[in-house]
């Protein structure tokens, strides 16, 4: 019997293998929820976490960068504890970490040995439960994000890159960036700070990942350690920020900036990544400016040699979806490269793509995700983002088969509908020119 | 049959609850043609690395040919009879999977991560470029070009690289470790087309590569797959390895100086180690975990008296290579604080250096350093892609499958006095050289 037991599992591994997915188990233990991927060949684990709605697009009116400023605290001193302690216990107890947010999400990410996750785990609750920081800190985060503020005035891609978004969202909380503003930092007091856990994290918009070698005991453990005490709803979720449609814009935004190369992004709408168009948008932008075998690519660096490079990419968050492009060329060029993007958009948008376009495409697009795939963080990230965006455990096969399925027909139909070269809107940092 | 069937199952099922314990489910065997095939297998996500190494890199390469080696793996890129210039970063593309390769002494390595129904297109085009390279004159000018621009980048341009090119040629007076895996430049520029081919005909066959592929792939199809694309590959008679070994040294102090702007204040001290292969093994575990003691983190000894007791350094750190196919070095390395003068350095690190030898180590260093390590190595090879290059850089330098594998316990075993024998046996005496790399303002400062 035990032998055709394993007869049976030997021919499901290998028929399972015949169609390579993640192994995604969910687990549930005191009303949360989490997908886990077990792996026992290292004792190493990855933890992930993210709160929804704890992005800068929340943070209170005249206090943008409250996110910002909280993320870069996490890991300072406490007013019990210093700065310098804190890195020792996370050093001994081999925990890396990383924090990420941006306009809609707040996202953690742990590495630590297995024989430590108790220990790591209990540290790591400390940290959230114990947000009253070190004043020292406090003070020298303060002057620090001013700085990297600052850098959105030296940069010229930064520049250039902030200032498109600056123009299409005016007046929307994605016109700022989400490491807030100057003016928003100096008003953060201390309270706003140490509150911010218990205001912004919350059982309702929390969302958990977790890889390595964990067993469910282990992933109970984890959620009874870190996540029993939270409260249940966030005041927040209940703040619905308005969608926006990223505006055109009539002509250039020009910012002045004394460099040698100027930089362009431009901007072009774009449908929802939970939009039935959503990956025929995948696959044309691909075939336009993704990577360097695009006809953006081919067109503007191999053929005409005008930038180091050009690329475009889609953009979906919570409260708005779109193109951004952006390349850098002399100041004498930029136009000339302009009116090349404006004729490729139109030239897609009139005679679609081609058979072996999307037959590259879709062999591209089904495959270059498993890059990401080769650490733990990477597959905790990637599972993570699926997560945040709604998707089921099986959103690898779901994605390709989708993917797969498009046809020639449907594809530049879409391209008709949605590419405008006159929706396109730019912004340029860099010298100006004698018109 | 269905008897014998059931067994064979059994077998492969007991093997695989042994491989349940904390290690890499590894898999090794041998195709008819030599090929040597390490399965690594891992169902966590959908991906793969493949990874081939030949045992052959720079210290191959011919009196006088320095950086065929490296070049012949841009060459590598260009074309083979059977898919011209282009096609294989177009399959590579097309695949969405990440390709690259790199040039050692010992070896040379190509790699790619896939979705693993991509591995098959891999393996085909891996195998093809394995007897079949087949560049054209106008690529192999260009990758001339490429490779020289490389030279450029990081030697011609580079005061550290430049350094590093001096102290090797300095340190090994008869290992091809004193010869640059990029070459010698008036050599470069002198190599032709029929070198590189020679290199690749003496070199590239199943018989002198290793193939580690780690990831979601079943071990009985990838098995198949191998023997399907590499098994095809005609095994040739291999030259054996020369090298010449080291000769007697003289208990002589090498001192190398360099000033300039660029490269920054900094004081390195080397010393001879034994390697893996050829090593006593309890020795190389020793000076893994004295890498650890010595001079990695805030707990380091060398970090102890030189930046928190003297105030004299502001970083430290400790270097080891056991991996290599012959011995390399162990070296120590301190940048000095801004106002300090690079003798008072030099002087402080030897001191304790000395100190370190006659004092020894406690059972509480030694506890702290194993744990440390293992933590730092599981971490490591909980990626894949650095499992893979774990694997597959060593294998092809010469060390098995069974030695690659006994390091981390063997290193949970070292004692106390294991370590202080070997500070004594390889630390006693001074280093066998010193760099001393200064800035050319505390040159003004100090005339």
């Amino acid at each position: 019997m035990r032998i055709f037991f394993c007869l049976l599992c030997l021919i499901a591994n290998t028929c399972a293998a015949e169609f390579s997915g993640f192994n995604i188990k969910e687990f549930s233990h005191g009303g949360i929820k989490g997908w886990t991927i077990k792996d026992s060949s290292v004792p190493y684990v990855a933890l992930g976490f993210s709160f929804a709605k704890a992005g800068s697009s929340y943070n209170p009116k005249g206090k943008e960068g409250l996110s910002a400023y909280f993320a870069y605290l996490m890991f300072r001193g406490r007013k019990d504890k210093s700065r310098h302690e804190i890195t020792k216990t996370l050093d001994d107890l081999y925990v890396s970490y990383s924090v990420h947010w941006d306009y809609d999400q707040m996202t953690f990410f742990f590495n630590f040995p297995k024989e430590n996750m108790e220990k790591s785990l209990q540290f790591i609750a400390y940290l959230f439960e114990n947000t009253d920081f070190d004043d020292k800190d406090i003070k020298e985060i303060r002057n620090y994000l001013p700085g990297d503020a600052y850098v959105d005035y030296t940069d010229a891609n930064v520049l250039a890159k902030r200032g498109i978004l600056k123009k299409i969202f005016k007046g929307h909380p994605y016109a700022i960036s989400s490491n807030g503003t100057v003016a928003g930092i100096q008003y953060i007091r201390p309270q706003d700070l140490s509150s911010f856990a218990g205001r912004y994290f919350k059982r309702d918009n929390l969302k958990v990942s977790i890889v390595g070698d964990m067993n469910e005991e282990d992933n109970k453990f984890v959620i009874d350690t870190l996540f029993k005490k939270i409260g249940v709803e966030n005041g927040q979720s209940k703040l619905q920020l308005t969608k926006i449609t990223p505006r055109t814009l009539k002509k250039p935004y020009f910012i002045v900036k004394d460099v040698p190369q100027s930089v362009v992004y431009f901007s072009h709408p774009s449908p929802d990544n939970n939009s039935k168009d959503w990956f025929k948008a995948v696959v044309l932008n691909h075939i336009l400016g993704e990577g360097d075998r695009s006809r953006l690519w081919r067109e503007v660096r191999d053929r005409k040699g005008l930038v180091y490079g050009i690329n475009t990419g889609l953009n979906s968050y919570e409260l708005a979806s779109f193109l951004l492009g952006n390349f850098s060329t002399t100041t004498e060029r930029v136009e000339q490269v302009m009116a090349i993007v404006k004729e490729k958009f139109k030239a897609m948008k009139n005679q679609g793509i081609t058979p072996n376009e999307l037959k590259e495409a879709k062999s591209y697009l089904t495959g270059y995700y498993a890059q990401d795939l080769v650490s733990l963080g990477g597959i905790l990230s990637t599972i993570q983002d699926a997560k945040m965006m709604g998707l089921g455990m099986d959103f690898v096969e779901q994605q390709s088969k989708l993917i797969n399925s498009l046809t020639l027909k449907e594809i530049n139909e879409f391209a008709k509908s949605w590419l405008d070269e006159n929706k396109l809107s730019y912004c340029i940092a860099g010298r100006k020119t004698e018109r | 049959m269905s008897r014998f069937l059931s067994l064979f199952f059994i077998i492969i099922f007991l093997q695989s609850n042994v491989y349940s314990l904390n290690k890499p489910k590894t898999q090794m065997f041998t195709l008819k043609n030599g090929l040597n095939v390490l399965h690594v297998h891992n169902d966590r996500a959908p991906v793969v690395v493949h990874m081939i190494c030949y045992a052959a890199g720079s210290a191959e390469d011919m009196m006088g040919k320095s950086g065929t080696a490296h070049y012949l793996e841009h060459l590598m890129f260009r074309g083979t009879v059977k898919h011209p210039d282009g096609e294989f970063m177009k399959m590579i593309h097309e695949n969405g999977a990440a390709s690259n390769a790199f040039t050692v002494y010992d070896s040379t390595c190509y790699h790619q991560v896939a979705e693993p129904s991509r591995l098959e297109t891999l393996m085909k085009f891996e195998a093809d470029r394995m007897s079949n390279l087949a560049p054209n004159d106008q690529a192999f000018a260009k990758e001339q070009q490429v490779v020289l621009e490389e030279y450029e980048a990081r030697i011609g341009n580079r005061k550290g690289g430049q350094l590093s090119f001096a102290v090797n040629a300095s340190f090994f007076w008869q290992r091809a470790y004193g010869r640059p895996v990029l070459g010698w430049k008036h050599e470069i520029d002198k190599i032709t087309k029929q070198d590189v081919l020679d290199y690749y005909k003496k070199w590239y066959m199943p018989n002198n590569a290793f193939l580690v592929v780690a990831g979601d792939i079943e071990f009985l199809k990838f098995k198949k797959l191998t023997e399907e694309y590499y098994g095809r590959v005609p095994k040739r008679v291999l030259p054996a390895r020369m090298r010449l070994a080291e000769p007697q040294h003289f208990g002589e102090t090498v001192r190398i100086e360099m000033r300039d702007q660029q490269i920054g204040c900094q004081v390195q001290m080397i010393f001879d180690a034994p390697n893996l292969r050829l090593g006593d093994k309890k020795d190389v575990y020793a000076l893994l975990i004295l890498e650890h003691i010595i001079g990695d983190g805030s707990k380091s000894k060398l970090y102890k008296s030189l930046v928190e007791e003297e105030k004299i350094a502001q970083s430290v750190y400790a270097f080891y290579e056991p991996y290599n196919y012959q011995p390399y070095s162990f070296g120590v390395v301190a940048t000095p604080k801004c106002s300090i003068d690079i003798k008072e350095l030099e002087y402080a690190m030897k001191a304790s250096m000395k100190r370190i030898v006659r004092q020894g180590v406690t059972e509480e260093d030694l506890e702290y350093s194993k744990k440390q390590l293992k933590f730092l190595y599981y971490k490591h090879i909980s990626d894949l892609y650095a499992q893979t290059r774990h694997y597959a850089s060593q294998l092809s330098a010469g060390l098995n499958l069974v030695d690659i594998e006994a390091v981390t316990s063997g290193i949970l075993d070292i004692k106390v006095e294991d370590i202080n024998r070997t500070l004594n046996k390889y630390f006693k005496n001074d280093p066998r050289m010193t760099v001393v790399t200064v800035t050319s303002q505390k040159i003004e400062d100090a005339v």
